[in-house]
């Protein structure tokens, strides 16, 4: 996969941004299984790995869409998994660096006046949840062009809070998941915040 | 394939249109003001608690079973430190090294967070995520037709830390079953029964008045690292020590943290405590030392018998028993009661957790009375334990109780009801046999083993460590099995029984375990709920308190529970709602704060000053110092009666005498709540058990007066065999904490140590690895007397002076194998191989990375999960496991060093 970064400006990635956090938060139903099978989603997964188009076209038969649970489930929400958090990667002794994310992504929250959302299944992410991380950067994207020093705010973010780790993590993904969609997922994370 | 960046541009712009992603961020009123994002997060590092931005938020802690109450500092919704609160008269402001634990387990990236559901066989380690609805309705799918069918006893709770209060008997109550199985024969229960025999069912835990006390007699107990109540007493003894001169003297099989801290330490051989009490009781006696006025008045045995029935118990048999010194025995024997009133004994699982255990630590008890410190200044005191119902010690304090309606308690299982009939005849043999009074507490064999009396007779004590024998053994049909906070798959003696039981899906068709982490029980389990931490809950806390004057205080939440984790008072509240029947009308609370709100209405401070104090307390009431002596109201004086035999004063209830005091020097006064009103040195029920269940009149059990007689296993110990004892690391709570970083990083491994003679013996040093075959108990314990080997296990070795050269000792809490990568060591899991899961991520992760202990960097490792290797074994009618008395023969492997022992 190139790197979308350099290829894409932060408002344009927004939507993968969005797209990413949303595989991240929330197992693969059968609805989004055949809204992964709309042009052109397919073919962005298949840059990196061709088998992605067949293996989404098979039928999402109840045990396929189990199966998928499972690996959602051993991957991102039980021990000895690819813990999808900051805290989890980043350098460092990991309750400061723990109280420093917290503080640091509630005050850019603040900051970009949101707030997490907090619903089924997810309820109260950590704060430094992938997905939210990536949902922050997506809002400092979008406001790119809108707001003076936006960019710049979006590549700070991206500098402090995703590229000390996602490739890391997105390699990980890429090596301990068995599905195409979480392999892919691992690929398009490195494209997207690989290092700085 | 290769993108240009207009089919980027595409896919983005056709994202952008799609609903695939929704949203996880609000727009909140907060203004924008871009300026105030942060510069940097190493800049971050630096300030980690703004004092200025911080909520101080009192609360209780749980990082162990002690309570103390603390103050927690939140700041953007993360706990961010954890500090004692001055306010609590038991703790006096200090905490220990595991408070801080509680911010590691509940931020820390491997907690459970959400309801899970196993996928495939259970055990294998396949896991989904479910809903909250899917996963209640599908339990109370299984648990409802019990409770239509009449059969609510085969749905079993068992629990392993529950501070609910009462909560969760709410939830089985109402559901109707009596099988609310718990963890204490595991714990406590050996020194729980001796107290409550000796001073009724209201003191399962003294409280020694050590801020007065000169001199401190402590058996095998170990307030420096592990004690319920421990760190209450931590600060009190170094102070009595340091600024009044106190003498602590300890007997002990290894030097442990209290032994280093005492003025005297003394190696004694494991389970000879009851012969030293019973010879420094001798003394006293012998030497007229003794305070006689005391004892008459007091305890209900004869001065002159008691007196004759020490004979045999000299120093000199003390000392071939001990290897304490004859001389030292009554040195010490002398000193302890010259400084009466001000000493008292100790004791804990050092003396009690043998199969003579139940005895020593009577034997132990009986010192303090003999000297007559009794609830004096700086003696052996006694203080309001439970929560206020205006119980024994409680008069005059505000009721603190759970809110009304309160379901009834499950009927008991006496001859002639449904339930009596589904019991094995033996079993309805013995129960036939029972008094009655016994026969209305008797629930079945899971929560009231026959055999085992004495394990409910004063306080539901059980024998947890034998239910999932009895489960395999179909003493009892279970269809639902619910573990909270439990650990019995890791912890219990022989856990792969435990594990082999909650695998088959014949013994237990459903298994739901409630906890914070994927520890080895809930990874056995058919569904799991992630249970809310100490820190984002509700609870109300009192206990026995040290500073001698009753408290209390309340655990509150400083943050909202992580994820999609519940407190387990919702669990159970809509688990009610949906079971139906009527169970629901017993949980009709929406907020869980009005709930706690409405059980503390009778304090005498508003809610909110108590929320923001955390703890209240009666400044003047007085210290509740003799509490036998003080008199029973007119009132109550005028609606009872008074034995004549025995002076005492009861009441008719329901049929029943119930006594309420008894007159001494001609006054009514409150005396013990015991059934004599007086201290039950001499108490029958030991040897009626002893009867009625089949245990010979001359084992020790049996006994209704404190003595002594070596384990049975320890009789006739060979040159080649040792005793294995076990100890918990301070800086961990059992098997529960060794995912907590903080704990960890202190203790993460756990050696065999031996002293430097043993070792010469053994041929070994620090860092070789040894193997240790271990073998069933003798006597009249489960299985006793089986030739085989329970288990075999290997570790390394290091020698520790001050050992006793007959004990080997190993903490029992090190070498999970699951849990987390932490807990771990950086070990895969033994599930990932089965899942086919690449369990090397350690150039990746970084969580695996900062394992420094981990082999693979070189480090010690995370130690040897020892709790397979020991044999299941329940003292003789109290059912305390004898985790103390294991016999095992050792083997040297190898050589090969500790790698930290390399040069
Ligand atoms: S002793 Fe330590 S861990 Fe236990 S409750 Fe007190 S502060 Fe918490």
């Amino acid at each position: 996969m190139p790197e979308i970064r350099t290829i894409l400006s932060a408002k344009e990635r927004a939507p993968i941004d969005r797209l990413i956090a949303s595989l991240l938060v929330r197992e693969v139903d059968r609805a989004t299984w055949i809204r992964l099978r709309e042009d052109p989603i397919p073919g962005f997964f298949s840059i990196e790995d061709p088998g992605f188009r067949d293996w989404i076209e098979r039928e999402p038969t109840a045990d396929r869409i189990e199966a998928l649970a499972e690996e959602f489930a051993r991957l991102f929400l039980l021990p000895d998994g690819v813990p999808p958090f900051a805290s989890a990667w980043i350098e460092g002794d990991r309750e400061p660096l723990a109280e420093a994310l917290s503080t640091f992504i509630g005050e850019t929250m603040e900051a970009l006046g949101v707030e997490p959302i907090r619903v089924e299944p997810w309820g109260r992410l950590p704060l430094d949840h992938l997905a939210l991380l990536l949902e922050l950067v997506a809002r400092a994207g979008e406001l790119e062009g809108s707001e003076e020093g936006a960019s710049s705010i979006q590549a700070h973010l991206h500098r402090e809070l995703l590229g000390p780790w996602v490739a890391a993590f997105g390699r990980s993904l890429e090596a301990r998941a068995t599905s195409p969609i979480y392999r892919g997922l691992g690929s398009v994370l490195v494209a997207l915040h690989g290092e700085c | 394939m290769s993108w240009t960046r207009r089919d980027f541009l595409k896919f983005s712009a056709a994202l952008s249109t799609g609903a695939l992603a929704g949203p996880l961020l609000a727009c909140s009123p907060s203004t924008v003001s871009r300026g105030s994002i942060p510069e940097s997060l190493a800049a971050l590092r630096e300030r980690r608690l703004d004092y200025r931005k911080a909520r101080a938020v009192p609360t209780i802690c749980f990082g162990c079973t002690t309570h103390c109450g603390v103050i927690g500092w939140v700041q953007d919704d993360r706990v961010r430190l954890v500090e004692g609160n001055p306010l609590d008269p038991n703790s006096q402001g200090t905490i220990c090294s595991k408070a801080n634990g509680m911010i590691s387990y509940t931020d820390y990236p491997e907690r459970i967070l959400y309801p899970m559901r196993r996928v495939g066989p259970r055990g294998g380690g396949r896991w989904k995520r479910i809903s909250w609805d899917q996963a209640l309705d599908e339990i109370a799918d299984r648990m409802r037709p019990l409770r239509e069918a009449g059969t609510p006893e085969r749905f079993v709770f068992h629990y392993g830390r529950d501070k609910t209060k009462g909560f969760s008997k709410r939830f089985t109550d109402a559901f109707g079953t009596p099988n609310r199985l718990n963890r204490r024969s595991i714990c406590s229960s050996n020194r729980r029964a001796p107290l409550m025999s000796f001073y009724g069912r209201e003191f399962e835990w003294e409280s020694q008045d050590l801020e007065r006390t000169k001199y401190v007699l402590n058996f095998g107990g170990n307030p420096m690292e592990a004690y319920q109540g421990g760190l209450f007493m931590r600060k009190r003894l170094i102070d009595a020590k340091v600024d009044r001169g106190a003498r602590i003297v300890t007997f002990e099989v290894r030097p442990s943290a209290t032994a280093s801290v005492s003025t005297e330490y003394h190696a004694v051989a494991p389970a000879s405590d009851g012969a030293i009490a019973l010879a420094m009781a001798r003394t006293i006696v012998d030497e007229g030392l003794a305070d006689r006025a005391f004892w008459e008045r007091w305890a209900n045995w004869d001065f002159d018998e008691m007196r004759a029935h020490l004979e045999p118990f000299t120093s000199a048999f003390a000392e071939a028993e001990s290897g304490v010194a004859a001389t030292d025995i009554e040195r010490i024997a002398r000193e302890f009661a010259r400084s009466a009133p001000a000493c008292c004994t100790m004791s804990n699982r050092g003396s009690a957790k043998h199969y003579n255990g139940v005895q020593a630590d009577r034997a132990i008890r009986m010192l303090d009375v003999l000297v007559g410190n009794v609830g004096r200044p700086g003696g052996f005191c006694l203080s309001s334990l439970r929560m206020w119902k205006n119980r024994y010690g409680q008069e005059g304090l505000p009721v603190i109780d759970q809110p009304a309606p309160r379901p009834h308690a499950p009927k008991p299982w006496k001859p002639g009801t449904r339930e009596f009939e589904t019991l094995p005849r033996d079993v309805q043999e013995r129960v036939r046999a029972f008094p009655e009074e016994w026969q209305e507490r008797y629930f079945g064999e899971l929560a009231t083993p026959s055999e085992y009396p004495l394990s409910w007779h004063w306080y539901a004590m059980r024998v947890g460590q034998l239910v999932h024998p009895y489960i395999q053994q179909r003493r009892q049909e279970v269809d639902v099995y619910m573990s909270y906070t439990l650990g019995a798959a890791y912890g219990f003696p022989e856990a792969r029984l435990a594990r082999e039981v909650l695998t088959d899906e014949a013994l237990i068709p459903f298994h739901v375990a409630i906890d914070v982490s994927y520890g080895e029980q809930a990874a056995l389990a058919d569904i799991i709920l992630p249970d809310a931490t100490s820190l984002e809950r509700w609870d109300a806390h009192s206990t026995n308190s040290y500073g001698l004057r009753p408290y209390t205080g309340i655990r509150q939440p400083l943050v909202e529970p992580l994820g999609e984790a519940r407190p387990a008072q919702i669990i159970w509240r809509d688990l009610a709602r949906r079971i139906g029947g009527g169970m629901e009308r017993y949980f009709d609370f929406d907020d869980l704060e009005d709930y706690y709100r409405a059980w503390y209405a009778e304090l005498p401070i508003d809610w909110e000053t108590f929320k923001a104090r955390g703890i209240w307390m009666d400044e003047d009431r007085p210290l509740d110092y003799e509490l036998h002596e003080r008199e029973v109201p007119a009132a109550e004086v005028a609606r009872a009666e008074i034995d004549p035999e025995s002076q005492t004063l009861f009441v008719q209830k329901d049929g029943k005498r119930h006594t309420i005091g008894i007159v001494r020097d001609g006054r009514p006064v409150r005396g013990f709540p015991t059934p004599s009103r007086k201290i039950e040195v001499r108490d029958e029920t030991f040897p009626l058990a002893a009867r009625l269940t089949g245990l010979p009149a001359s084992d020790i059990n049996a006994s209704a007066v404190p003595t002594y007689a070596r384990v049975p296993e320890h009789v006739d110990l060979s040159d080649d065999e040792y005793v294995l004892t076990t100890f918990k690391w301070n800086v961990h709570t059992q098997g529960r904490s060794a995912y907590w970083k903080h704990a960890a990083e202190i203790v993460h491994t756990n050696p065999v140590m031996m002293a430097p003679v043993t070792a010469e013996r053994l041929g070994v040093a620090t860092g070789d690895e040894v193997e240790l075959t271990t073998y069933r108990p003798k006597g009249a314990s489960d299985r006793s007397g089986e030739r085989d080997p329970v288990g075999r296990l290997r570790n390394r070795v290091r020698v520790v002076p001050g050992m006793h050269p007959r004990v080997v000792a190993c903490a029992h809490h090190s070498g999970h194998w699951e849990h987390g990568v932490v807990a771990r060591g950086g070990e895969p899991t033994i599930a990932s191989a089965r899942v086919g899961m690449n369990a090397d991520t350690s150039e990746l992760d970084a969580l695996a990375r900062e394992i420094w202990w981990s082999k693979d960097r070189g480090g010690v490792g995370h130690g040897v999960a020892i709790n397979d290797v020991y044999p299941i074994n329940p003292a003789p009618l109290v059912g305390g496991q004898n985790w103390f008395d294991n016999v095992c023969r050792i083997r040297r492997v190898s050589g090969q060093k500790d790698p930290r022992t390399r040069a």
